[in-house]
């Protein structure tokens, strides 16, 4: 704190100087905003309940997260409040404390099971004003559950309740669909339509429920008109859909869609090419991931369309029961169209360590994942490549994912110090770690 | 045109009382910051050109000095981000060493430093403050709550019954 001017005294370290001068009694024009004038102390009144409801919700905001660890981590990871014991505690404190606590309860929800379903839409038939809290949900059924081994017909039953709940939270931002089964409704895709959704993520993996095709709930055109929706940011697609071949793929004429964020995962179904060429004009980032060789023409072009994005990864996974040395090695041969990619991260089954070669001048940071047994062989290749090669690198830093057992087991230090030098006189920070970077961001929209 | 900054600043509290602070010290307060910098309306514009003390009628003497007090030590902090752009604020409950040593108060004072907090606009402060009375509050029951915080039991057992049976789908199954 500096010193007094009129005493030029220096006051103790922290410690705001004092005047003596009188109040002016005049009240700030910016205080519209704040709190009323709390009570003097010592009035009687708990100083807890003083806070009014703005800032009770700030409070009652971090408890999910302290219970973070009691909470299955992929939950967290979105913050569903239901799942917080203590907020059910904090609505029965007083009325004051109600509104707030369930304010942060109904805030993002989780429902899963039968009982579950039957009480919120209990609930929110009564109480519709708690159902308008709602802005995240996560709904659908979950491997592990009774219901998961229930009859077609039992879980299409329940698969509309979830559909009754949908209609009647009307202010749903992210919606994860689990598995669902076709019941007596048909109305998801209106449902949907309705909904100011932000994200929408379809995480049906590869269940026994779309073998039929008169059970799938999403044709390819209804993914195309969903990823449509003019507020939708965030698209996830985990699901192998079991189309049969008289599918049409065809995209609609009238779509114009401003999705941002794509990520397309469990072995990327027929409809991905005409999906990325629906996006390219609005997709930022992108999340592939795939355990077949994909058609390298058709897929490539449509890949060399996405030229706005800044963020991919492309990863690739192919068992040799599949197909013995396919890979998706034809990425690399697209890559420089992607001029504004700034973010990449990518496998050894999508790219050769020679995409050092190939990166576009835009790029910052690049992730090569390398989950084989053999880490220091990989590792001395981009040496190689580095000494070879005097071209410039557009990157800032270089992430190599790699196995940790294998990497204890196989890679020498004194080969990563090699490297890291190499990559240090070329402008390049080079680290070998052993969990995935965020590449590309790809969550729920924060509300 | 806003006018320049001074180096110090007078603020004055609910009782008269003026503190004067360096400008870097004060502007943790977007609410002051807003006034200097002129964007907050009428009779505080010209607050900056004058030796005008800046009234905060909200805040009293002892809860103001122990704000300045946080605000001395983080004035060097970056300015907190946009909180719609802060992913990192909701993600975390911890509190620096320093913070959680500033904010070893009385319940009183811990409520006050929160609603001043608010009041004159400091995010990261208001935090420290939130974060502090939700650990205090994790995992107890609500007689237990109402006992810490000396709340009464305002429902009749109607309400409370309703609310159980509102929460109910909740529990954990």
């Amino acid at each position: 704190m500096a010193p007094n001017k009129e005493d030029c005294s220096e006051p103790p370290h922290g410690k705001p100087e004092r005047t003596n001068s009188h109040p002016n009694g005049t009240k700030p024009h910016g205080c519209q905003h704040g709190v009323d004038r709390p009570k003097s102390r010592g009035s009687g009144q708990s100083p807890a309940l003083r806070l009014p409801t703005e800032i009770l919700l700030r409070v009652f905001e971090f408890l999910p997260i302290l219970f973070a660890h009691e909470i299955r981590e992929d939950l967290v990871a979105w913050s569903v409040t239901s799942s917080c014991p203590n907020l059910m505690n904090l609505s029965l404190v007083c009325r004051g404390w109600r509104q707030a606590a369930q304010g942060i309860l109904y805030h993002s929800i989780t429902l899963a099971r039968s009982e579950q379903v039957e009480l919120f839409l209990r609930t929110i038939r009564e109480r519709p004003d708690l159902a308008d809290r709602v802005t995240s949900a996560q709904l659908g059924l979950i491997d592990g559950t009774p219901e998961w081994s229930w009859s077609t017909e039992k879980q299409g039953n329940l698969s509309d309740q979830f559909l009754e709940v949908i209609s009647r939270l009307g202010n749903l931002r992210n919606l994860l669909l689990r598995a669902l089964t076709q019941g007596k409704r048909r109305d998801i895709h209106e449902l949907i339509s309705r909904l100011p959704l932000e994200c929408l993520m379809l995480k049906f993996y590869d269940t026994h429920l779309d073998l039929q095709g008169s059970r799938l709930l999403f044709s390819p055109a209804d993914i195309y008109r969903t990823v449509s929706k003019p507020k939708l940011q965030v698209f996830e697609l985990n699901w192998r859909p079991h189309w049969d071949d008289n599918t049409d793929y065809e995209i609609p004429s009238d779509l114009e869609p401003a999705l941002r964020r794509l990520s397309v995962t469990v072995n990327s179904p027929p409809g991905l090419i005409h999906l990325m060429r629906l996006l390219a004009p609005s997709l930022r980032d992108f999340n592939l991931y795939t355990e077949h060789a994909l058609e390298p023409e058709a897929t490539g072009e449509a890949m060399a369309s996405l030229v706005h994005l800044h963020e991919l990864r492309f990863h690739s996974q192919i068992s040799t029961s599949v197909g013995a040395g396919e890979t998706n090695g034809w990425f690399c041969n697209y890559l420089p169209a992607l001029k504004k990619l700034k973010r990449l991260s990518v496998s050894d089954q999508v790219a050769q360590p020679s995409i050092l070669k190939r990166l576009p001048a835009s790029l910052d940071v690049l992730e090569y994942i390398y989950w084989d047994r053999r880490p220091d062989a990989m590792i001395g290749v981009f040496e190689e490549i580095l000494e070879e090669s005097q071209q410039p690198l557009p990157l800032k830093e270089f992430f190599v994912a790699v196995d940790e057992a294998a990497y204890n087991e196989a890679v020498d230090e004194d080969l990563v110090q090699q490297v890291t030098y190499s990559f240090a006189k070329r402008g390049v920070k080079f680290q070998v770690t052993f969990e995935l970077a965020d590449i590309p961001r790809i969550g729920w929209c924060q509300i | 045109m806003a006018a320049a900054a001074p180096a110090k600043v007078k603020l004055s509290t609910s009782e008269g009382e003026e503190f004067e602070v360096e400008n870097d010290v004060a502007v943790r307060s977007v609410l002051i910051k807003n006034m200097l910098e002129g964007k907050s309306p009428s009779v505080l514009r010209h607050v900056g050109e004058s030796d005008q003390a800046i009234p905060l009628p909200n805040v009293s003497a002892n809860v103001l000095k122990k704000v300045l007090e946080w605000c001395e030590h983080h004035k060097k902090d970056p300015e907190p981000l946009a909180e719609d752009q802060d992913d990192t604020r909701r993600k975390t409950t911890e509190i620096s060493d320093w913070d959680a040593k500033f904010i070893q108060v009385d319940q009183e004072m811990l409520f006050e430093i929160i609603l001043a907090a608010n009041y004159l606009d400091i995010k990261p402060l208001l935090d420290v403050g939130c974060k502090t009375v939700a650990n205090m509050i994790k995992g107890k029951q609500p007689e237990e709550i109402r006992k810490l915080f000396n709340i009464v039991n305002d429902f009749t057992p109607e309400e409370e019954a309703q609310i159980k049976k509102e929460n109910e789908w909740a529990e954990d199954r």
